[in-house]
């Protein structure tokens, strides 16, 4: 058995000092150690965000985070953004808007929405923009509809007050949260149909975008992982 | 005295959009599934699975494992080989179906990819899991065999050897020999166009978001088991049935439990697995699966190929139809595994009324993963293959299809109508609901935007899709299951208990997993006793407090379910009257109840709320001679008929006719599902199906590679729908109330299902038409509808 690891960390506004296995993940973490079973493994493989929490302020897999990794950080779990009682207003939207059915992949996209609402700072997202920005979790039940619709029913108003809108305000800079860039379609010619270069061209310029957003997000988060060592 | 008895009647709860009970526990994280119950000396499982699809398995030495740390046992199929039971098939569906023996643990041959092959119990799951790696396991591979008429063919590779076939049954529906209709070999004859065509469909996985988990909890001599099910009841009658133990010491508890779809209408080796488990070191047991092995181990859904010939006049009447189906059940027969085509028998001939019909479907081992209900379980199949064909008719007599549904509809006025598959169809509405979904689709408009765009060649053609369904819910009349040798009976019970402060306490036998029953059977009981819908609660999902039920599946929880919770009211009401009667001095006759209280009749300030009465039954210091002091009641419902929803789901895409990408414009759905009793359920229900019919046609499909691995064997892979992908849904309804029941209910959790694959496929094909394009196989990836079109313009060349 590897060596333990001590960590220390605040959860939920909450100071947490542990000893743990290295390979113990920071779900298994929040959720066998602290208690926090509403963090949710849907694939513990990093694809479906039902275990999305926030580390230092951004949505982070936890599932695929290692707990030593979350050291000296700030976690907030779905019990940290709600409210010792009741709801709060994304919660409330979320139920108002029937955007949850069986609940399992609920708490990643409270998560989700929070850095989301929080870090657009009342932007005027429209509906395509705020489905973008959730596609990283999935829902089966839902068709995302009332989802969505509760986004952007809370998106109009002051999320200062959401819970953890603070962490999410302090987090690392904003303009670092990376905006894929316009694709590119190969010209078409209308009066007939494209010869096989035009359609390479096409998909060649498909796979830079795609390439492009892939290194963007790397550097940016790169970026915002030094930011935070610092 | 309250408001209610001075006369104002209150607001009906049912047809209100009252937000969920439910989402207040949810929303927040305090959530009890499974993997979040743990139980003082608890144990974790992991299961070791089989790497081949096929293979001999000639040694197992699990000695290693036993020395791993925090081991507590290790054993393999041959060390529970005794006592493990077997799993069971409920819908045997005819008398000579093959029936192979399918062990919860492999003994000697394993027939796919991820079946359990040994166990390991260890004090903590990440243990448990290293342990495996310690077993081993000697595999001779057999050959595989993945295809359905490769399976079929001469020389075929056995999955059962002893079966002496692939082949698991065949089952025939003849309108001519069962008397419903005509026999299609005339309609063949005399038919002026004869359109075949081949549709594929393609293999899906449930993929609820919350893994499959069980937790087996052995004490003194009883077992206290949750799991993650759809089915706590049959859960733990089959346990019983096929253990041998008693039923009375089995206590199955489904805890809260996130999504099913099916997926969890099961009854799995892993539940079995963990009870030999738990027996075995008399210990709690906790096993949840990955999702790595959910994708492959869980039962998939569909998997079929249809051989569909459609007869009609050149007028575009329908005069017939004939469907040969090949149906893939994979390496074992799940509980209804051979049974999903068979509900889709019934479904072929839709909203048509045409007069002869032929189904004939060949259930077909193979070495895959077991197939078994997934959403809609035949009917979307059903649905997707008459939807299609008809719009098949509709092109070759240059008719448009809505046009082509008219002239075979059954028109409003023509129920209660018989089909030609032998369903009486209570009541249904097709021209409002289509009329309707027109109107809100802007359906001419877009038919001329349409003919635009093809005029001037435009490179992404506008294409719009169909589907005009029905679909048959409310599962089930008990003798029709009888008749198809179904196991079980399709009845479903509820009880009803006054409290003495008069708050009411309901007992069902549904087993909700996101359906949001606890709010809709409030708003029902509200209304029938008269109370608030704070003041009801609805307990399921424990056989304990719900003793008796037959569980959530095939949109039958509110159809059946809700009518026992409505028979149970009544009765209590009558018990209730009794009292009021008896404390106001009257004769029970003289009372008329309403808003939740007795009135005498012409006396109307003399009244008894039914709280008065429950407390005078708790006292029950004065009640009439004979009577008891309860006002509780219980009702079994077995429905008479199913009950049919349908709808008119209208789709618009833009296909890009350079890259071949599809993205839907614009999605219309006008569903008909009868009284709604929460509109805003009612609405979720409609979007999530859509939703996965959607992926059926765009996205999703289980890829097995040559040696039957599952290349789809992750949620990367297998390419669940995101935000992004999936349009806004518009839906709205008609209501035509079923006459079945006595709250006009119908069904909706798989109606969006059934109804939208089609709509979406039938519009790409539309977009793609004047190129020649009359099929893309799903799902229709960019690729396919590129290589759809170039395949049809060079057949097209080649004509020219």
């Amino acid at each position: 058995m590897a060596e333990p690891v001590e960590l220390s960390l605040r959860v939920n506004g909450h100071p947490a000092e542990l000893r743990v296995d290295p390979r113990t993940t920071l779900a298994d973490l929040l959720r066998d150690r602290l208690g926090l079973t509403g963090t949710h493994l849907g694939c513990e493989q990093g694809v479906c965000g039902s275990c999305t929490v926030l580390i230092d302020g951004r949505t982070a897999r936890s599932c695929t985070t290692l707990a030593a990794q979350a050291g000296g950080s700030t976690v907030w779990t779905v019990e940290g953004l709600s409210p010792p009682a009741g709801l709060s207003r994304l919660q409330e939207a979320l139920s108002a808007e029937h955007g949850l059915q069986c609940g399992f992949c609920t708490p990643g996209f409270v998560t989700a929405a929070t850095e989301l609402l929080v870090a657009s700072r009342g932007g005027d997202l429209d509906e395509a923009a705020v489905r973008d920005r959730l596609s990283g979790n999935i829902c089966r039940c839902t068709g995302y509809q009332g989802i969505v619709d509760a986004v952007l029913a809370v998106l109009a108003e002051d999320v200062a007050t959401l819970p953890g809108a603070d962490a999410v305000a302090t987090g690392p800079d904003v303009g670092e949260l990376v905006e894929p860039p316009e694709l590119t379609p190969a010209p078409v010619d209308p009066s007939g149909p494209a010869d096989r270069r035009g359609r390479a061209s096409a998909v060649a310029a498909e796979v830079l975008a795609h390439l492009a957003v892939f290194v963007a997000a790397a550097l940016a988060g790169v970026a915002a992982w030094r930011r935070w060592r610092r | 005295m309250t408001a209610t008895l001075a006369g104002t009647a209150a607001e009906p709860e049912v047809g209100r959009a009252r937000l969920r009970k439910e989402d207040a526990r949810l929303v927040t994280g305090r959530t009890r599934w499974t993997e979040n119950i743990t139980v003082p000396g608890m144990l974790h499982l992991a299961i070791l699975r089989s790497p081949h699809a096929h293979a001999r398995i000639s040694r197992v030495d699990t000695s290693a494992a036993l020395r791993e740390p925090n081991v507590i046992a290790a054993f393999s199929g041959a060390d529970v080989a005794e006592t493990q039971g077997t799993m069971a098939c409920a819908w045997p569906v005819t008398e000579d179906i093959v029936l192979p023996i399918y062990r919860p643990l492999a003994v000697d041959e394993v027939r796919h990819v991820g079946e359990p092959v040994a166990v390991v119990v260890a004090r903590d799951r990440a243990s448990a899991t290293d342990a495996l790696e310690a077993i081993e396991v000697d595999y001779e591979p057999l050959p595989v065999v993945l295809g359905l008429e490769s399976a079929l063919a001469d020389g075929a590779p056995l999955v059962h050897a002893d079966a002496g076939t692939n082949k698991c049954y065949t089952w025939v529906l003849d309108s001519g020999e069962a008397g419903t209709g005509k026999a299609v070999g005339e309609a063949a004859a005399a038919a002026e166009l004869t359109i075949h065509r081949r549709y594929v469909q393609q293999r899906l996985v449930p993929a609820s978001m919350e893994p499959r988990s069980v937790l087996v909890d052995p004490t003194g001599d009883e077992w206290t088991i949750y799991s993650a099910t759809q089915i706590p009841h049959i859960l733990r009658f089959l346990l019983a049935a096929t253990t041998g133990t008693p039923e009375h010491k089995i206590r199955v508890i489904a805890p809260d439990v996130g999504g099913g779809f099916g997926g969890k209408l099961a009854v799995t080796p892993e539940e079995w697995i963990a009870f030999a488990a738990a027996n075995r070191v008399g210990k709690p047991v906790k096993y949840t699966e990955s999702r790595s092995e959910s994708m492959v181990s869980a039962h998939h859904g569909r998997d079929m190929i249809q051989d569909i010939t459609l007869y009609a006049r050149r007028d575009g009447t329908v005069t017939g139809l004939s469907v040969k189906l090949l149906a893939n059940m994979g390496a074992y027969l799940g509980i209804v595994t051979p049974g999903v085509p068979i509900l889709g028998a019934f479904m072929y001939n839709a909203i048509y009324k045409f007069p002869a019909y032929r189904f004939e479907c060949t259930g077909v081992f193979t070495t895959t993963t077991k197939t078994d209900a997934y959403r809609g379980a035949g009917r979307p199949e059903a649905t997707y293959a008459i939807e299609r064909i008809m719009d098949e008719l509709a092109a070759e007599l240059d008719l448009d299809p809505l046009e082509v549904r008219r002239r075979n509809w059954i028109r409003h006025d023509e129920f209660p109508f018989t089909t030609v598959a032998g369903l009486e169809y209570d009541s249904g509405n097709y021209e409002a609901a289509t009329e309707k979904a027109m109107q809100l689709f802007g359906y001419d408009t877009l038919r001329a935007e349409q003919a635009k765009r093809r005029v001037a060649g435009d490179p992404v053609q506008l294409g719009i899709g169909v589907s005009t369904y029905t679909e048959m819910c409310g599962l089930a009349p008990s003798r029709i299951l009888g008749a198809l040798r179904y196991g079980a009976g399709g009845w479903e019970s509820a009880s009803v208990r006054l409290l003495p402060t008069g708050k009411v306490e309901v007992v069902t036998g549904t087993s909700p997993h996101g359906q949001g029953h606890v709010t809709s059977w409030s708003q029902i009981v509200a209304d029938q006793l008269g109370v608030a819908f704070d003041d009801v609660e609805v307990l399921h999902g424990d056989t304990r407090t719900s003793h008796k039920g037959l569980d959530t599946y095939g949109s039958r929880s509110l159809a059946v379910g809700g009518i026992a919770l409505v028979l149970a009211c009544q009765k209590v009401r009558e018990k209730a009257r009794t009292i009021a009667a008896h404390l106001l001095e009257c004769a029970p006759d003289d009372l008329e109840f309403a808003d939740g209280a007795f009135r005498v009749r012409g006396t109307p300030t003399s009244a008894k709320t039914i709280g008065e009465c429950a407390l005078a039954v708790f006292a029950a210091h004065d009640l009439p001679d004979g009577v008891e002091p309860q006002l509780d009641a219980e009702a079994t419902f077995d429905p008479q008929t199913f009950s049919f929803p349908h709808g008119t789901h209208l789709c618009a895409v833009d296909v890009d006719t350079e890259t071949g990408a599809a993205t839907i414009r614009k999605y219309v759905c006008v569903d008909d599902v009868g009284t709604v009793v929460n509109p805003l359920i009612v609405e979720g229900q409609v979007h999530g199906g859509v939703a996965q019919g959607i992926a059926q046609a765009l996205y999703e499909e289980a890829v097995f590679d040559e040696d039957g691995n599952l290349v789809t064997g992750s949620l990367a892979d297998y390419t669940v729908p995101s935000s992004a992908d999936l349009p806004e849904i518009v839906s709205d309804r008609t209501e035509t109330p079923a006459t079945s029941n006595p709250l006009g209910v119908k069904g909706v959790g798989e109606a969006g299902t059934i109804a939208s694959t089609p709509a979406v496929v039938n519009a790409i094909v539309d977009a793609l038409r004047p190129s020649g394009v009359t099929d893309v196989p799903m799902p229709c990836t960019p690729e396919r509808v590129w290589r759809a079109l170039q395949t049809a313009r060079s057949g097209q060349e080649v004509a020219a």
